[in-house]
């Protein structure tokens, strides 16, 4: 995997026409970007399909992009805008995790083997209580695995108020869980 | 993913954050890959070039054909009318015997309908002959 002092580089080959550049961005990329979908949407069919929207929009513009260090707040905003359209288009609100979403996997998941489907739903359903600008802060972190910096460029906000508003949705998130699952922490 | 361990906050849910951003479909880079592939920058103008090509293809044709016609119509201009010469032949046969007259209506009798131009033609020679 590329460097990060290697993406700017990555980045002009892919631009130029380079298929194996490119695919190395999307491999970079594309998991990050489906799982910010994926936890917004709580759909992976859909998530996925937005992704390749996103994705589409990339290359196309990527000729005209000119890297200064923002390619993950200029990615993550076309996967917001898109994400808003299409959950505008259809007027589609999340809907129960279901077992298919925990089949379709692939090796990544072996994460998963520590967390269970009532775990994961019991996530969900907190992050659906959460403020929009909370859960966005937290799936754009912990989900497309953002920086802060990169966060405050793509949300045109302070890197304090990111931090700060980070560290209370992080907290409400959890005394939500803990609600949910009913079990005290052990730190 | 990406996330860092906060002692603030709960190890589960760090976790549970990591577990989430983990499942990932299996094959996923590669649809993104293969659906994005085509729209970058370099491959968006192969369309461009094979529209060029394609207008080349399209005028080079189409010069061909007109081409094709031209050397076609001059053809028929110049080659002789095998029809046309026989009943050019015929008609002065029957002229020379002196049966015709100024009255073609033999000479359409004997050759049909539709020509015109080539009474026209006798007109123009047999006054030659008389002027002649």
């Amino acid at each position: 995997m590329t460097e990060p002092e290697e993406i700017p580089a990555l980045l002009a080959r892919a631009a130029a026409g380079d298929q194996l550049a490119w695919r190395e961005v999307v491999q970079r990329w594309g998991p990050r970007v489906f799982a910010f979908l994926r936890s917004y949407t709580n759909d992976p069919e859909l998530a996925e399909e937005i992704a390749q929207s996103v994705f589409c929009t990339v290359a196309t513009k990527l000729g005209d992009y000119v890297e200064q260090g923002r390619f993950e707040a200029w990615l993550f905003r076309i996967a917001l805008n898109r994400l808003r359209d299409e959950m505008r288009r259809r007027k589609r609100h999340a809907r129960p995790m279901d077992s298919d979403v925990l089949a379709d996997v692939g090796p990544s998941a072996r994460q998963e083997e520590h967390a269970t489907a009532e775990e994961l739903s019991a996530l969900h359903e907190a992050m659906q209580q959460l403020p929009e600008a909370d859960r966005l802060v937290i799936d754009l972190r912990h989900q497309g695995g953002m920086g802060f910096q990169q966060m405050a460029d793509l949300l045109h906000e302070p890197l304090g108020t990111l931090l700060a508003r980070h560290h209370r949705a992080l907290r409400k998130l959890k005394g939500l869980i803990g609600r949910r699952l009913g079990e005290e922490e052990t730190e | 993913m990406m996330s860092t361990p906060d002692p603030d906050h709960s190890p589960r849910l760090h976790r549970l954050l990591g577990a989430q951003s983990a499942r990932v479909p299996a094959g996923l880079a590669d649809r993104l890959y293969r659906a994005s592939a085509p729209m970058l920058p370099e491959n968006q103008q192969a369309p461009a070039v094979l529209a060029r090509l394609s207008f080349r293809w399209v005028a080079a044709a189409a010069a061909l054909l007109l081409a094709s016609g031209l050397a076609l119509r001059f053809t028929a201009m110049h080659a002789p009318d095998d029809s046309s010469e026989a009943n050019l032949t015929a008609v002065m046969a029957v002229a020379g015997d002196g049966v015709l007259g100024e009255d073609f209506s033999t000479v359409n009798a004997m050759q049909g309908v539709g020509l015109n131009d080539l009474d026209a033609e006798m007109q123009l020679l047999l006054k030659g002959r008389v002027d002649g």
